[in-house]
């Protein structure tokens, strides 16, 4: 399933289940109402009970009173009056005598009723008022000694409706002497009743057992749908022992106010939070594809990045060469994964070529034209004889089909090793340092700037050229080098680069502690150059076998290449040399060679020492004829052809031979 | 060291390239052989890319000169550089070798 539909589908879970959430909430809360209001009518069912039952304690006492004698009409009235003003709830209190009672009398009753406030007393009966037909004189005797509880009804006398309690008071015999009655009005019926209500919003009424309605708490005029509808929660009770149902109602509106707070505050929190986990996830889902996206972008240029770089640090060669006559160091290290700084350097017999540049910007593109001004320097410079030409050169290329306008600092030098001879074109570049142990300054190269590369193909470069002594030392730099800053801010500068040239430390070491933890804000590219003051001498020892001489001769030609010797004389040295080695390796039975290069005052010394038999070459007569020699006697000829001077000595049991070539032509 | 045999029905043109020295001869005998078995006709020794030469590959050059003429063959040696001229002038082969 699609990751953005989980969030609607779970909304729509979640908005179903708060909507049965109200639902249930509100059925609970209404049953909670019911419940209230069936409780509250039972307690007020029960105090009723209270005021109704006074009525079977007066009905006792009355008789306690009349004690089945025929008492004084007038105290009985008074009787009934007291009986009211101790009894608030009675509405009358009243004794019906049965037809001719009293002498004269069909009807004869006393009673006391209440209007408004006070209470009236009087006696009623006659033929208007027949109370022989009336429910409560019949109930009472009906009923037996139980009383009765009349239905409520109208009493012409009355204005509002009453019900009322009514027994008969018999003598021994069973013969009736009275009926005696308490009515009460329906409306305090109510208004007892109604105190019980839980609260204001509930709406109280009173039905009879038919279902007629008595009292409501409703103004009259108003709707009375309440009671009936359906928009409204009910509570019935039934009133012992009157036949009077009570009723509690409650608008279902009142409900879900009620429950407002109580769950529309959550379901609006619910929504907004739904809502807003939405947007959220939307937003995650949003990002996390821009991410995945990024990420993968981002991981392709790291990897692109990557690989540029090792293309680059591959063009760029092994950044050391360390012989008898030269040590040269270079370093490069890139600011971001590529730069635009470049260097390189080839040797050809004695003689050094070197470029060092900085391509102008940074990243991929710098990259580009630092290859292409790189690998220029290597396919033309092999044919090139000057700096300057190959300046050209490089440049008329450059030049061509540079529609991004590129352009390159360059520093192009040719050292001829053995006589120091250093010719150099400037494109642009930052001067180089020359330092000179012996005078002790060091002083940056006097200068033609030229133009850089890349601007103007018919530019004419001019060469420059100056000697670099024995032991001197070139120090050239790209701008990563001088601009270099501490964690101060601090650039290094020409002068403190001077300083560092003149300490004689490693400058590249010495350049990464003046840097300390700050980043490089550009290329670093050093590369210096020093013709070391003194060849030194040099030593190889080999196994006594042929496939070692590859390794001699090698080594003779390095050292004949330092020590300046010229390339055909130094061939015929190597001749020499080998025809040497291989009488050695051919009839001494040695079992290794020492060979030992020097240079003594202006002469090349190789001295080659065997520890096998005794053989003195300086004493070898060789025959005139060339086809009756020797193959070895040719091989004698040949060396004491060549070289200007041939030793031999033999010291603890070694053939010592030296041969000496002078370099002097 | 290498070897180019051109044949042809005058002249069989060998054509010597790189260094002809110790390392060479001991390495290369196979090589060195097959041209040796062309010793009994008339062959050019090409030396334009002859860089060098010992004595070892100077007795290659005898040996070749004692079979052509054992076997009826002719050798000319042509193109010689000056470092090898100067080898073969040294050691006299000037004297006992056609060098063009």
């Amino acid at each position: 399933m699609r990751f953005k539909h989980i969030h609607i589908i779970a909304a729509l879970f979640l908005i179903v289940g708060m909507c049965i959430q109200c639902v249930v909430a509100y059925q609970r809360a209404a049953e909670r109402v019911q419940e209230r209001m069936g409780l509250e009518m039972q307690v007020a069912q029960e105090k009723l009970l209270f005021e109704l039952y006074d009525a079977y304690d007066v009905e006792r006492q009355l008789k306690e009173f009349m004690r089945d004698e025929m008492t004084d009409p007038t105290e009985l009235l008074e009787k009934t009056h007291s009986i009211l003003k101790l009894h608030p709830q009675f509405f009358t209190c009243y004794i019906a005598y049965p037809p001719y009672a009293f002498p004269g009398k069909k009807w004869y009753a006393l009673n006391s009723y209440r209007s408004g406030d006070t209470i009236i007393s009087a006696t009623f009966g006659d033929p208007k008022h027949d109370y022989f037909q009336r429910e409560w004189w019949l109930g009472a005797q009906e009923n037996g000694r139980n009383g009765y509880w009349s239905q409520p009804y109208h009493d012409e006398a009355y204005t509002e409706p009453i019900f009322t309690y009514s027994n008969d008071f018999r003598d021994k015999e069973g013969n009736l002497i009275c009926i005696f009655g308490i009515d009460f009005s329906v409306s305090w019926l109510q208004r007892t009743l109604e105190k019980y209500k839980p609260f204001d919003e509930v709406v109280f009424a009173l039905y009879s057992s038919n279902g007629t309605l008595l009292a409501t708490s409703i103004p009259t005029n108003s709707d009375l749908s309440l009671l009936t509808g359906n928009h409204a929660v009910r509570s019935l009770q039934s009133i012992r022992p009157i036949d009077i149902n009570m009723m509690m109602a409650v608008p279902k509106t009142y409900i879900w106010k009620s429950i407002q707070v109580g769950i529309l505050v959550p379901l609006a929190v619910f929504v907004l939070g739904i809502v807003i986990v939405a947007l959220l996830l939307r937003r995650m889902a949003r990002d996390e594809k821009e991410n995945a996206r990024l990420g993968l972008q981002q991981g392709v240029m790291a990897k692109e990045l990557q690989i540029a770089h090792n293309i680059q640090m591959g063009i760029l060669k092994e950044g050391e060469v360390r012989d008898e006559c030269l040590e040269l160091n270079a370093t490069l290290i890139p600011m971001r994964e590529v730069g635009g700084d470049l260097y390189d350097f080839h040797r050809e017999g004695d003689t050094l070529w070197f470029i060092i540049g900085d391509v102008s910007g940074k990243g991929i593109p710098a990259a580009m034209f630092m290859s292409a001004t790189v690998n220029l320097f290597r396919a033309i410079g092999r044919q090139s004889h000057s700096p300057g030409q190959l300046m050209e050169e490089m440049n008329v290329v450059l030049s061509e089909n540079n529609p991004s306008l590129m352009f390159v600092t360059a520093f192009i030098g040719r050292l001829h090793i053995p006589s120091g001879e250093l010719l150099y074109c400037n494109a642009g570049h930052l001067p180089p340092i020359i330092y000179s142990p012996v005078t002790g300054n060091p002083s940056p190269l006097t200068l033609n700037p030229n133009i850089p590369l890349g601007y103007d193909g018919s530019y004419s470069f001019v060469e420059q050229g100056c000697m670099l002594g024995e032991g001197e030392l070139l120090v050239l730099y790209t701008d990563g080098v001088t601009e270099a800053r501490n964690r101060q801010r601090e650039m290094l500068g020409l002068g403190r680069l001077s300083e560092l040239v003149k300490s004689g430390r490693d400058l590249l070491a010495a350049v990464k502690q003046y840097m300390g933890e700050a980043e490089p804000t550009d290329d670093i590219t050093l590369l210096t150059i020093r013709k070391r003051s003194k060849v030194q001498p040099k030593t190889l020892r080999v196994a006594n076998r042929d496939d070692q001489w590859p390794v001699l001769k090698r080594a003779v030609h390095e050292y004949g290449v330092c020590v300046g010797m010229e390339r055909r004389t130094l061939q015929k040295l190597e001749v020499a040399t080998e025809e040497a080695v291989v009488n050695i390796l051919h009839y001494s039975g040695a079992a290794e060679i020492e060979m030992a290069l020097s240079r003594q005052d202006s002469a090349f010394c190789i001295q080659l020492s065997d520890d096998g038999r005794a053989f003195d070459p300086t004493a070898y007569q060789t025959k005139a004829k060339v086809e009756e020699r020797q193959i070895g006697g040719l091989g004698i000829s040949l060396i004491r052809q060549i070289v200007d001077e041939l030793h031999y000595t033999r010291e603890n049991d070694k053939n010592i031979l030296t041969l000496v070539k002078s370099l002097t032509r | 060291m290498k070897i180019n045999i051109v044949p042809n029905d005058q002249e069989t043109r060998v054509c010597l390239i790189g260094e002809l020295d110790t390392t060479a001869t001991t390495n290369q005998v196979e090589e060195l052989n097959s041209v040796l078995a062309l010793a009994d006709k008339a062959l050019e020794i090409d030396c334009t890319e002859l860089e060098y030469i010992s004595s070892a590959g100077l007795r290659f050059f005898m040996q070749l000169k004692r079979e052509s003429e054992a076997k009826g063959g002719r050798i000319r040696i042509t193109h010689l550089n000056e470092d090898v001229n100067d080898i073969f002038r040294m050691s006299g082969f000037q004297n006992i070798f056609t060098i063009e």
